[in-house]
């Protein structure tokens, strides 16, 4: 079990804001979490990166707790992709991905042939192979999604963070990160977890989803045991309606709409 | 094959970067010899060759012995002292804008300058000899960093570090600041306030070669740590929580920077006085010429630094029928230079 999260209460100074919450991820799984704005989301997303404790119960890591890992062994467990941003340096797409092998270089190393080679391979597999003498800062939002993707596989965690990969994205660059996301988990093996205000991204990709009310409660689960309209629209406060659409093998795919008053 | 485009590519940008900075290095040794050469007593550029070539007895050809105590007695400890104060303002600057992930930062940010001001005030007003006034200058210079990191580091809870550690060294620095006023408005109008006044305005003149040995212990005691992490500063770009996410210790990271930038920039005021600017615009030509890797700007700092500062201290010798004190033309230099990035940094942004 890569993740372990054993009725896990999150929140800061002895105070519950998010929990409590058990769910366990492996290899391939894709959990999403979803929640209105400010019920504590990012509050257990910073529990599992390790940057909080939880404030009762366990957050495991192959069965041992944060604490019990140095910043650089979790890093090799665990990687980050954050909400876009821009750096104050003009570094390129291809430093930025190079970066990733941070954790795997002792205190004074720096990165040698065999690093480099690894960044090729990923921004290759990524599709951005000719972005790599890009600036960042200049490349597009969908670009810098894929360039933060890159890095973290250069990370070579088992477990992937995401926060809103999908967020400030265009139609079609929210498609092509969700199928990344779907290959890292079952080409790459990875496991990954990651936040998003659109039920719709969790009906495609999602094996389970964790749902946050404003009532601090979690309901998590299989996604189509999670995301239904009543549990939306307790979680929104707004009504929806489920409804589904075939692709093109005739398999039924979920999607989400809501209603205007 | 496309791979093989973008290795190409990476490979090309490193040998670019391996022949500019030996093109760098080739300008430093020739403005070296230039400044020995000029001043009162002009010396031609080759006779300085030799002169330098018969100090390791490599020269056979006679050399004129008054142009030779010229070059090896009075200039020869100055420039090697712009040599490496240059460099230790640059790279100082360089790590600190890295660190706190900001290109407006000089090594004074944390209050070092005017620490170390302070404590070479407060030793010339008590009659100190010129170790006293080092080592004054150098213990308080580090004391005025300490107190602002101690303090940044309790106030600040995780988020906006950075913001607090700037802060605390702007009221370090103003507090340092008003007591180097109070130390002049008590000191003796007509010795030792312009004694002090001269020393603050940042001179290289009467440095000796004892004075550089001195210099070299806390110079490569804080640099060499400086540049054996640079490459870790990279993964600070995005930001605390994404540099710890990465593997980082990222506070023992900014602890180990500001230990030594501040060692060489309390070195540097010991020594030197204050002179301002350098530590602020060098690193901005070297990420101009290099890219904002790390790995290439420090060292490419430490270069371009040197090379800045031995020419402002010729134009210093040279330009004025007596010579100005250093840190003023590096000033007048320097405010117009931040003027052009502050306008094309804005123009990129549109």
């Amino acid at each position: 079990m890569i993740l372990d999260l054993q009725n896990a209460e999150c929140g800061y100074k002895g105070q519950t804001v998010i929990g409590p919450v058990s769910f366990k991820m492996d290899e391939g799984d894709i959990v999403c979490l979803l929640g209105p704005n400010g019920v504590g989301k990012t509050t257990l997303f910073k529990t599992i990166l390790g940057f909080l404790s939880p404030v009762k119960g366990d957050v495991l890591l192959n069965g041992k707790s944060r604490s019990s890992y140095s910043r650089k062994q979790f890093a090799r467990l665990v990687s980050f992709v954050p909400q876009l941003a821009q750096t104050p340096f003009d570094y390129t797409v291809f430093d930025v991905v190079l970066t990733g092998c941070m954790s795997h270089l002792g205190l004074l190393q720096t990165p040698g042939s065999e690093d480099y080679e690894r960044a090729y391979q990923m921004i290759e597999e990524l599709g951005i192979g000719h972005l790599a003498e890009k600036k960042f800062n200049e490349a597009s939002g969908g670009e810098r999604q894929m360039t933060l993707i890159a890095r973290a596989l250069m990370q070579d965690a088992d477990l992937i963070i995401m926060d809103e990969p999908t967020a400030a994205l265009d139609f079609g660059n929210q498609v092509q990160v969700l199928n990344c996301i779907k290959r890292m988990a079952q080409d790459n093996s990875k496991c990954i977890f990651m936040t998003t205000h659109n039920p719709d991204h969790a009906f495609l990709v999602c094996n389970r989803t964790l749902l946050a009310l404003p009532n601090k409660e979690i309901i998590a689960g299989e996604v189509s045991y999670v995301l239904t309209e009543q549990n939306l629209e307790k979680a929104y406060q707004t009504p929806v309606k489920i409804t589904e659409a075939f692709d093109n093998n005739g398999d039924a795919i979920k999607t989400c709409v809501p209603l205007l008053q | 094959m496309k791979s093989n485009h973008t290795h190409e590519l990476i490979s090309k940008k490193r040998a670019a970067d391996a022949l500019k900075i030996l093109i760098l290095l080739v300008v430093l040794v020739v403005l070296f010899i230039m400044a020995l050469g000029s001043g009162r007593t002009s010396v031609n550029f080759f006779d300085v060759v030799q002169i330098l070539l018969s100090q390791f007895g490599l020269n056979t050809q006679p050399i004129d012995e008054s142009a030779a105590t010229v070059v090896n007695l009075v200039r020869l400890p100055r420039i090697v002292a712009a040599v490496l104060v240059g460099s230790a303002l640059a790279l100082a600057g360089a790590a600190y804008q890295g660190l706190f992930r900001n290109p407006m930062v000089s090594p004074d940010i944390l209050g070092a300058s005017a620490g170390a001001g302070f404590g070479a005030a407060l030793a010339l007003l008590l009659d100190g000899n010129v170790r006293v006034v080092q080592l004054a200058s150098f213990v308080t210079g580090f004391i005025a960093v300490m107190i602002t990191y101690v303090s940044a580091r309790k106030i600040s809870k995780g988020i906006g570090k950075i913001l607090i550690f700037v802060l605390c060294g702007l009221i370090v620095g103003t507090l340092f600041q008003a007591m180097i006023s109070a130390i002049k408005f008590t000191a003796d109008p007509d010795s030792k306030l312009p004694e002090i006044t001269y020393w603050l305005m940042g001179s290289i003149a009467k440095v000796t070669w004892n004075d550089i040995l001195v210099f070299l212990v806390p110079f490569l005691i804080g640099s060499i740590p400086l540049l054996l992490l640079r490459w870790r500063l990279n993964s600070l770009a995005f930001g605390d929580v994404e540099a710890e996410a990465l593997g980082v210790n990222v506070d023992r990271l900014r602890m180990i920077n500001i230990l030594c930038a501040t060692l060489l920039t309390s070195a540097v005021v010991a020594i030197a006085g204050i002179i301002g600017w350098v530590g602020l615009i060098i690193p901005h030509i070297a990420r101009f010429l290099f890219g904002p890797d790390n790995r290439i700007v420090l060292p490419a700092s430490i270069v371009i630094g040197a090379a800045f500062l031995v020419l402002v201290d010729m134009c210093c010798r040279t330009f004025f029928a007596s010579e100005i004190p250093l840190g003023i033309l590096t000033s007048v230099v320097g405010a117009p230079f931040f003027f052009i990035i502050l306008i094309k940094t804005q123009s990129e942004k549109l």
